[in-house]
């Protein structure tokens, strides 16, 4: 029963704190709305028996990436009238019609899986071992994890190459202005 | 278990050996760019032609398991079949071609060198394991490793807001499409359990599908982040942007290098999806539409358009839906598997030398290049052999007989037919007859139109490097076409 | 427990709807990218739902991936803005036309 709570006031909080996200007319608060849902989120997984998952999703996501948006923001310094405005009927129109297409699709989910869970149990599974995790990823993901630091290298390498010419300029345009 | 995983990891690295020249080649080239004293940069091009080429030679050494076999490397992770090889082949040679052509671009634009030909490399790897990707993971980090250099390289000038402006819409629009391709992948694995194909095609053929709902959800939200790589009609919003604002030669690679790996990695998918025999008709019937959309936006597109980079990249959005129909006949008829792989890989190869052969006389002419169809007047006065080269370019994308647009179209429509899909086939050849008003318009006015009075800009010199990569490029539109006819009527 | 799969799918579900919308509905460059945010945690979601209730490790696995290039993609994303925002002062999405014809 406890479970249930908790899982009803997770559930809760993570939808509220995303349509936030999306309506919250400053962009700083929609980043910490963004990292409440992410927290949530979190908390679901460990409720879930996946810990591992969890924690990463605190400390990479709403730690690491999440910091990265609110430094921006500030370098920036952006936040002022960012509310979402409806400022195209076509816009309005499609939103409206995707908006349907989810809700059914959501209806369909419940539909399907309220009676009938399938093959599917949360109960049976004894959580998933980080030793299981670990060795997938060096035998059927070993191409996945090469690949990966190849990809940390363009991001490194880009992130430079976009940001380089323009930080230094900013620092002379400060020195010139003392 | 370690007896049997140390064998295979090696026989993957060798089978997969073009990717790892690749990458070293890419470090080699930031290490050489640090070294090399600032007059010698123009090496790096040298560098980065070496190891394109070390590539090649390696991928025929490794070679293609021949007919219709297949190979796997990495757990399943990629394939090696004649599909693969072919457009692993188109794709090195497109950027041979590419990093030939390219080095007087580059230096009227104050674009570092280095990065600019490191990155390029690792587009290329990532175009290359795109193609062969049989894992919903390794698809989508190809995907995301292509995407994300993509936006670097598409925005990489100084002080050039049109570029700048380009790369944000295409990460922009690229992140949504990522994330679609993600919730999509998501939804697949929750229905199998599986994320090698192999595998989910054996949970399909046992009638094991947890789910059959989230099967056909899951795909279909692939199909949007495919249409967005692809540029099909209702994601291509960034295209004509991306083409006009981006370097020409990165335009080009995304017109042609990063298509066909995309087409590739989409076949192996459809491939798999064909298996399922009882699959809802609306995945059918999504890709039927999107075909469609895509022939009608790209061709009104392309007529209104008085820019020519942004009527290539609507061009270019009709001709990925014509590479996709034969996935859409192979949807419904599995049997046909053969004739849809060999039609959608030749014509990944006549669609890149056509394609790469119009770029690469927009990337000489410069800043003319990359203006409005209108600054092409006089240019078959001025200019002959570029014009002769573009003219031969536009008769082959129309798909008139001796080149190679002609044939792919023919093989392409001939699957169609073959599986049933008449009205598709007709409404392709329609599409083909009035994509003539776009390209036509683009000889006439190089050859019957002159410049107004005094604004005639100064037609570039060829050098001999980029007469010889054009001819080149010019010669493999007939010789693959001549293939092709006897392989077609001579048998 | 059995209840937290349909609705751990439903919220995943609901997650990646708010934020299309939001990509929709949203002018200013981060606060679009921030959607596309919600949008991955979404796909996470249903990852290790997924994992956990059919027993596999490859959900679990997939989530680090996702996570690494979401890493990544936002490192040359907000690179991007800093570039663009320096260009223009602003970076509002639909005041960018220069493009257009």
């Amino acid at each position: 029963m406890l479970i249930e709570l908790i899982y009803g006031i997770l559930f809760i909080l993570a939808l509220f704190s995303a349509l936030m996200v999306v309506l919250s007319p400053h962009v700083v608060y929609a980043a910490l709305y963004l990292v409440m849902t992410m927290v949530s989120i979190a908390a679901v997984f460990v409720l879930m028996n996946a810990p591992l998952a969890g924690a990463l999703q605190i400390i990479v996501y709403a730690g690491a990436i999440m910091v990265l948006f609110l430094f921006v923001i500030m370098l920036l310094s952006l936040g002022r009238h960012e509310g979402p405005r409806m400022h195209n009927r076509g816009v309005r129109v499609l939103g409206g019609l995707l908006a349907g297409a989810f809700i059914i699709q959501i209806a369909v989910l419940y539909g399907s899986l309220r009676d009938d869970l399938g093959g599917y149990s949360l109960t049976n599974a004894e959580g998933i071992t980080i030793e299981e995790v670990a060795r997938i990823l060096i035998t059927d993901y070993l191409y996945a994890f090469e690949m990966t630091s190849v990809l940390l290298l363009v991001a490194v390498v880009g992130a430079v190459v976009l940001a380089r010419r323009h930080l230094i300029q900013g620092a002379q345009d400060a020195d010139a202005s003392h | 278990m370690a007896e049997q995983l140390i064998p295979h990891v090696i026989e993957s690295l060798i089978g997969t050996g073009p990717l790892l020249i690749m990458i070293f080649g890419a470090m080699a080239v930031l290490v050489a760019d640090v070294l090399l004293p600032r007059d010698r940069r123009p090496l790096l091009s040298v560098i980065s032609l070496v190891v394109v080429a070390l590539a090649f030679w390696d991928l025929h050494m490794v070679g293609s398991p021949g007919g219709s076999g297949s190979e796997s490397y990495y757990f399943g992770a990629l394939r090696a079949n004649s599909l693969v090889f072919l457009a692993q082949n188109v794709i090195l040679g497109g950027a041979f071609f590419l990093i030939l052509i390219a080095p007087r671009y580059l230096d009227g634009k104050r674009i570092p060198l280095g990065e600019f030909y490191a990155l390029l490399l690792i587009a290329v790897t990532a175009m290359l394991a795109l193609a062969a990707s049989t894992e919903l993971l390794t698809l989508f980090l190809n995907i995301e490793l292509l995407s994300i250099t993509l936006y670097v390289l598409v925005g990489i000038e100084n002080r050039n807001s049109h570029a700048t402006e380009a790369a944000f819409k295409y990460f922009l629009l690229g992140s949504v499409a990522a994330a679609f391709l993600l919730f999509g992948i998501a939804f697949v694995f929750g229905a199998t359990g599986q994320t090698r194909y192999d595998r989910i095609a054996e949970v399909i053929a046992a009638g094991g599908i947890v789910q059959p709902a989230f099967l056909a959800i899951g795909l279909g939200l692939m199909l949007v982040g495919f249409g967005f790589k692809l540029s099909l009609a209702p994601f291509h919003m960034y295209a004509p942007d991306v083409y006009e604002g981006a370097p020409t030669p990165i335009a080009a690679a995304v017109a042609t290098g990063s298509k066909v790996a995309a087409l590739g990695a989409l076949f192996h998918l459809i491939e798999l999806a064909s298996g399922w025999s009882d699959a809802p008709a609306g995945l059918w019937a999504a890709l039927y539409a999107i075909t469609l959309i895509s022939m009608i936006v790209g061709n009104v597109g392309a007529i209104i358009q008085p820019n020519f980079l942004r009527m290539m990249a609507y061009s270019s959005i009709s001709h990925s839906a014509y590479a996709v129909v034969p996935m859409v006949v192979l949807l419904r008829r599995p049997d046909l598997l053969i004739d849809a792989r060999d039609a959608v890989g030749y014509y990944m190869l006549a669609y890149t030398i056509m394609t790469l052969l119009a770029f690469g006389v927009a990337t000489i002419l410069g800043r003319q290049g990359e203006g409005r169809i209108a600054s092409y007047a006089g240019l078959g006065r001025r200019a002959p052999l570029l014009a002769a080269l573009m003219a031969l370019a536009m008769l082959s994308l129309l798909g008139i007989p001796p080149a190679v647009g002609f044939f792919g179209k023919l093989r392409l429509f001939a699957v169609a037919v073959e599986g049933g899909h008449y009205w598709l086939a007709v409404i392709g050849v329609l599409s083909s007859v009035a994509s003539a008003y776009y390209y036509l318009r683009v000889i006439v006015t190089m050859y019957m139109q002159e410049p107004a009075e005094g604004a005639e800009p100064a037609i570039p010199t060829l050098d001999r490097v980029n007469a010889v990569a054009l001819s080149v490029c010019s010669a493999c539109l007939f010789v693959f076409a001549i293939f092709q006819g006897v392989y077609l009527f001579g048998s | 427990m059995e209840f937290m799969l349909p609705g751990n799918l439903i919220l995943a579900a609901a997650i990646f709807t708010i934020g299309v919308l939001g990509i929709l509905l949203k002018r200013n460059a981060i606060s679009i990218f921030m959607c596309v945010e919600l949008m991955f945690n979404a796909a996470n979601l249903a990852f290790i739902t997924f994992a956990q209730s059919l027993g596999r490790p490859e959900g679990v696995a997939v989530f680090l991936f996702v996570i690494t290039v979401a890493a990544a993609e936002a490192a040359v994303g907000l690179a991007l803005f800093i570039k663009i925002f320096n260009d223009k002062d602003n970076i509002d999405a639909d005041e960018m036309d220069m493009l257009k014809n």
